[in-house]
């Protein structure tokens, strides 16, 4: 039986488990591409992939692709509107992930620049918190 | 013989009982029922297949056929919209209306994620957020389009 490969291994970052991610967005008709390379707090609580600012989503313009509007629902049980689309996770931390990475929906919504990396990404992997000693580390089975 | 109603698909049906007289105890023996629909074909066959109003008795109790098929309200969200733009609170409103009307319509399973236009044309249904947004991802659309969960408030959020 081989042992959990770790894909990442980190201190909190001002009190939260915090990790570098990269997120591409592939137009399938002409191939065009955006990536996104931003700091994601994990959030174990955000059934989607990924929460950007709804910002961002101008840089989606030049390669073709149109996010769809749709409800969401925010903390605290607010209702709102955000736009999304498809992409890929493909890296954390150091760790590239196999092509093409995970399959993964965007949204984007609000003004944070701090994305969210929510349970269409981490529900892949075994997750660790280790509250006393502020680190949080993701393993591969 | 008896004349009384039954429900059939949510649909008051007038129909007839015949007892056979010939049967003793006659109110235990078989008997048969004929409905108005039938009594009609029945009639038609012997008058060279004259069918009256065939189609006056297909109610629709929640999509009348006279009306559109969306609220009022809906409709008129989707007026604004045409017009410039609308508070988010609005956009909620109609997005939940039309989601609404489009489950019960086309009978979408709880959980299916849809994309559909604001006037509750269904463009994509799938078992996986991640699988409907795929699907659209590659296409063009001449009307706005958004997503939803069929029973659920929100597309995504916090769980």
């Amino acid at each position: 039986m081989s042992s959990p490969r770790t894909i990442l291994q980190k201190d909190y970052s001002e009190g939260r488990a915090i990790a570098d991610v990269k997120i591409a967005v592939i137009n399938p008709d002409n191939f065009r591409q955006i990536t996104f390379e931003k700091k994601a707090k994990i959030d174990t609580g955000f059934d989607a992939g990924f929460h950007i600012q709804e910002s961002e989503m101008s840089q989606l313009a030049p390669i073709g692709v149109r996010p769809a509007v749709g409800p969401i629902t925010l903390a605290g049980n607010i209702p709102a509107t955000a736009y999304h689309c498809f992409g890929y996770l493909q890296k954390i931390g150091d760790y590239e992930l196999p092509p093409p990475g995970i399959e993964i929906t965007l949204v984007f919504q609000g003004t944070r620049p701090q994305g969210l990396l929510g349970l269409e990404a981490i529900s892949n992997w075994v997750v660790t918190f280790d509250g006393p000693a502020q680190s949080f580390k993701i393993t591969c089975k | 013989m008896a004349l009384f109603e039954v429900t059939s698909r949510n649909e008051i049906i007038e129909c007839e009982l015949s007892f056979d007289q010939s049967i003793p105890n006659p109110e235990r023996a078989p008997v048969t029922i004929t409905t108005k629909i039938e009594q009609e074909r029945i009639i038609s066959r012997d008058d060279e297949l004259k069918i009256e109003n065939p189609f006056c008795r297909i109610k629709l109790p929640e999509f009348p056929i006279d009306r559109p098929w969306l609220p009022q309200q809906a409709l008129t969200i989707i007026d604004k919209i045409r017009k410039g733009p609308v508070s988010e609170k609005q956009l909620l409103t109609l997005m939940d209306l039309v989601a609404e009307q489009a489950t019960a319509h086309f009978q979408l399973q709880r959980g299916k994620f849809v994309a559909s236009t604001f006037l509750g044309r269904i463009v994509e249904v799938s078992d996986t957020r991640v699988g409907l947004l795929k699907k659209i991802q590659n296409r063009t659309f001449t009307e706005e389009i958004f997503v939803w969960r069929a029973g659920f408030s929100s597309f995504s959020g916090r769980t």
